[in-house]
């Protein structure tokens, strides 16, 4: 299984996700013209990492600003991680944000509302 | 194109024409120079994240289309106006009276909403995903609503017979 990694741009995010360690990193801003067409090559990744690995995991958010469908595309990748952790395998979210960014925090604080998984809101 | 060329004295940004992300970027990018300073910095970040949405549901959902690049995309107006510091974006695009009825019924729902009642009703399209045809999650609006605290505007405008829908919002210093 091979890395993967995508270059940030204005309006994608960067990522890096790392087989060996299972860190995944994600930063910057998300507001893809066609955002399936961004976040299936991430799904599709976590969901092979899931299939043949059985290392914890762990997922660090960068994120400057995210649009409604990209949150509901993270929504459904912590969905999935959390799954994978039904299995008895760590996996911890590291959402970072900004002094004084309520919004991200405030997406942070949902996001960690509504799953199971270890969540760290930290501040940069 | 047309930018910045209107005769209203408080419009500080607009642009009327296809609505696709090289748009967005550009008004991301006129929206943080005009609120460059700490105190309004996140006045600026609201304004910002809500404009992406509307400039977007413009390119989706408008009925008036041209195609860039391939691809179809919506064509609409989008205004930044200062009104002795208040803000306010305004879109207008044109649409069918039919979506715009379904349209006028969900923005009742969400102006009438409690804040608890919209985070639920935001939970509920995160985990059940978007409603048939919409390009989104649903929530973008919604989180407009919610995270402002003001109600949006609507209203139509008749041209040569077309239905041009008309979204205001209004943003206040917190």
């Amino acid at each position: 299984m091979d890395n993967l990694l995508i270059a940030k741009t204005k309006s994608t995010l960067g990522v890096d996700f790392r087989v060996e360690g299972g860190v995944l990193n994600i930063e910057g801003s998300s507001y893809p013209e066609n955002t399936r067409d961004f976040f299936d090559p991430l799904i599709a990744w976590i969901n092979k990492f899931m299939l043949e690995e059985t290392a914890p995991l762990t997922l660090n958010c960068k994120i400057d600003y995210l649009n409604s469908s990209s949150i509901k595309f993270l929504s459904d990748i912590f969905d999935k991680l959390s799954n994978y952790s039904k299995f008895g395998v760590g996996v911890t979210v590291n959402w970072y944000y900004k002094k004084n960014d309520e919004d991200i925090l405030e997406m942070g604080e949902d996001l960690k509302e509504d799953t199971n998984l270890t969540f760290n809101l930290i501040e940069m | 194109m047309n930018t910045n060329s209107t005769s209203d004295p408080d419009i500080i940004y607009y642009y009327d024409g296809p609505c696709n992300n090289r748009i967005i970027q550009e008004l991301v990018d006129k929206v943080s120079a005009l609120f460059q300073d700490d105190k309004s910095d996140s006045l600026g970040k609201r304004i910002s994240s809500a404009a992406i949405e509307m400039i977007q549901n413009i390119g989706f959902y408008s009925d008036e289309k041209t195609v860039i690049d391939g691809e179809l995309v919506g064509i609409g107006s989008f205004s930044v106006i200062n009104r002795a510091g208040t803000f306010l974006i305004e879109t207008k695009n044109r649409i069918t009276a039919e979506k715009f009825r379904k349209f006028e019924q969900w923005i009742k729902k969400l102006n009438s909403s409690t804040k608890e009642e919209l985070k639920q009703l935001r939970k509920e399209f995160l985990k059940n995903g978007a409603a048939h045809g919409s390009r989104g999650a649903n929530i973008g609006l919604l989180d407009i609503v919610r995270k402002n605290g003001s109600p949006i505007l609507t209203g139509t405008e008749n041209i040569n017979g077309s239905i041009y829908l008309i979204i205001t919002v209004k943003f206040t210093e917190e």
